[in-house]
């Protein structure tokens, strides 16, 4: 279902706010936005033929396969000072677009949007481009948004960045 | 060309437990690896796991060269080279499938399962009547295919020694990693795939006997958790086993370590089926082994990892490949494999253990990456490519432990650098062609 106009800018304040956290590495605050039952993944994506294409995306296998308390394991490690891929920082910026709300009968939301992500360290003029599309589940608790559920489809097989320290 | 009087100066060296840091981003040594050490090797390409069926396929890579691993109707497996004998388009595109046959999307040529070649589109018009004899015009097969325990190599060179010769007393050892239940292993997923500014000799050479850099590089995910160990130097007085292409390190003193935390009927599967100087090491506190490399990319990590505060450690087991791109520039990939007859329950347990811990995310593999890119960038610098660095750790202070059950040296420390040195002479001998 649809949703209003006023409920649709809402939903995007809501996704431009989590972008700022993770872009702020302000990763206790994203990891609030997380309901305890959340999932967070990104299956690997495996090249195929056309005929194939519907075993693209590993259903059983994922570069994340996350529980809220395995990000929370994650963002633990980056709060000490010896996690040296993050160490320092990774410069990143999250360009999220064409945000597509989708309302359930349950109170939940189900979102599609578009994510390129743009990372850089240390002092390399170059960078990391990281484009995916992400699905997402987000409901209400006590009036705040929480995010349910996040799959992370990317658009590479091989991915073409050091590491995944950073969230997508 | 390349040079070839780049590697004597580096044999003196490591002789004396020192090492050029150059090696790790010199486009000239890369070369000499690709002719000399990369074609000349025994490369891991695939796990019989990941093509259980009648015409599935992998395409895999030895250095820049693309293979299919395909199996055929008879359950027979071939590695042949992915290049179409008319005009060398890659017959297959894609990392994984089923197919009947590879037909070349350019003018058609259409080759089977084991690569022979099976039609020419408009073959008695083109080049008349019989005139070309199919079974010349194949797609090449790998010089050499070898499997071992599911495990599929190929080598390049004609002469080269079977593979199980080649894996000889390090088999003693692969045991561990391979033979810990009756069905064997299964690649769990598929391999995960990434590219690094590292050279691969780095990687190599942490896997193969760098038991000292946890407590450092690795600090953070013990703090955090995910890494089940008392304290960072659980390698500390470890063993660390050299052989002349293979290095191995096992964990001691670490009680969260020990046994890799396998549930019980695992321990008592892996009991019955090790023999008895292996099952000796069970007994004596030292580990399951951990890390280790067989030459010359081949690496392999069993350890444990938290993910959750409901469940014990699990352990997890993967296998990687560090794939040379250039100098100082490498693709990983990286398989999670477990028991094929495992509890699903435990096999969901080491995949989410495996995905804290190593392959893309993983947050050991995060910190080593990060090292290795940090040492291969600046090596190609004027001055840092002569820079010496130190290789000598236990020279002179360890000798051989005399009451070791398995084969090579063993040292009684994890510490030490003897499998280190002991793959740079394997590289520079290769190199060499001895």
């Amino acid at each position: 279902m649809p949703v209003t106009d006023s409920l649709f800018r809402e939903i995007e304040a809501f996704i431009y706010h989590e972008a700022e956290l993770l872009d702020n590495h302000q990763h206790n605050e994203w990891l609030d936005l997380w309901d305890e039952q959340a999932s967070y993944r990104m299956p690997v994506r495996v090249t195929h033929t056309k005929r194939q294409k519907d075993q693209e995306f590993q259903e059983k296998f994922g570069h994340f396969d996350e529980t809220k308390e395995m990000l929370g394991m994650r963002v633990k490690r980056l709060s000490t000072s010896t996690a040296w891929a993050e160490e320092p920082q990774s410069r990143t910026r999250h360009f999220v677009s064409n945000l597509r709300i989708n309302a359930l009968d349950n109170g939940q939301y189900e979102l599609k949007t578009n994510l390129m992500l743009y990372r850089n360290r240390l002092d390399d003029a170059g960078h990391d481009l990281l484009s995916a599309e992400r699905h997402d589940v987000i409901h209400q608790v006590n009036g705040e948004w929480r995010f349910l559920k996040r799959t992370i489809y990317m658009d590479q097989a091989t991915l073409g960045t050091l590491n995944l320290s950073i969230f997508l | 060309m390349p040079n070839p009087n780049l590697i004597p100066p580096i044999a003196k060296a490591i002789n004396k437990g020192e090492l050029p840091l150059g090696v790790f981003n010199s486009p000239e040594l890369f070369e000499l690896e690709k002719e000399h050490l990369f074609a000349k090797s025994w490369n891991f390409l695939a796990h019989e796991s990941e093509i259980p069926n009648a015409g599935d396929y992998v395409q895999r890579y030895i250095a820049d060269d693309s293979f299919i691993v395909t199996r055929d109707k008879q359950d027979a497996i071939h590695v042949v080279l992915n290049a179409c004998r008319h005009r060398g388009r890659k017959v297959c595109s894609v990392e994984k499938g089923n197919a009947r046959n590879f037909s070349c999307p350019y003018h058609g040529w259409v080759y089977d399962l084991d690569g022979a070649l099976i039609d020419i589109p408009y073959e008695d018009e083109g080049y008349g009547k019989d005139a070309i004899d199919h079974a010349d015009w194949g797609l090449m097969a790998a010089p050499k295919m070898g499997i071992w325990r599911g495990m599929i190599f190929a080598n390049l060179d004609p002469n080269a020694e079977p593979l199980d010769d080649y894996l000889g007393d390090a088999k003693w050892y692969m045991d561990f990693y391979t033979n810990k239940s009756e069905a064997g292993l299964e690649v769990y997923g598929v391999p995960q795939r990434w590219v690094v500014d590292a050279d691969w000799k780095l990687a190599a050479d942490n896997f193969v006997g760098d038991g000292y850099h946890t407590f450092i590089t690795h600090a953070s995910t013990i703090q955090a958790g995910m890494l089940p160990a008392q304290s960072g130097d659980f390698l500390l007085d470890g063993v660390q086993v050299a052989l002349e292409h293979f290095g191995i390190g096992f964990a001691r003193q670490d009680p969260l370590f020990n046994s890799l935390a396998y549930p019980p009927p695992m321990m008592e599967a892996m009991r019955q089926r090790f023999n008895p100087e292996q099952v000796s090491l069970m007994d004596n506190g030292v580990s399951l082994p951990t890390h280790a490399n067989l030459f010359p990319n081949l690496s392999f990590l069993n350890a444990p990892g938290a993910y959750t505060a409901m469940a014990p450690p699990a352990p997890y087991m993967t296998f990687r490949i560090w794939r040379p791109l250039a100098a100082g520039k490498t693709e990983i990939w990286s398989w999670c494999m477990v028991e094929k007859d495992a509890p699903e329950e435990f096999k969901q347990a080491s995949y989410k253990a495996y995905l804290i811990s190593f392959g893309t995310s993983g947050t050991l593999e995060q910190d080593d990456a990060e090292n290795w890119s940090q040492i291969s960038l600046p090596a190609k610098g004027t001055m840092a490519s002569k820079l010496s660095l130190n290789y000598s750790m236990g020279n002179g202070l360890l000798e051989p432990m005399d009451d070791w059950p398995g084969p090579g040296n063993a040292y009684p420390l994890d510490f030490t650098e003897f499998a280190q040195r002991a793959f740079w002479k394997k590289w520079i001998t290769t190199l060499e062609g001895k």
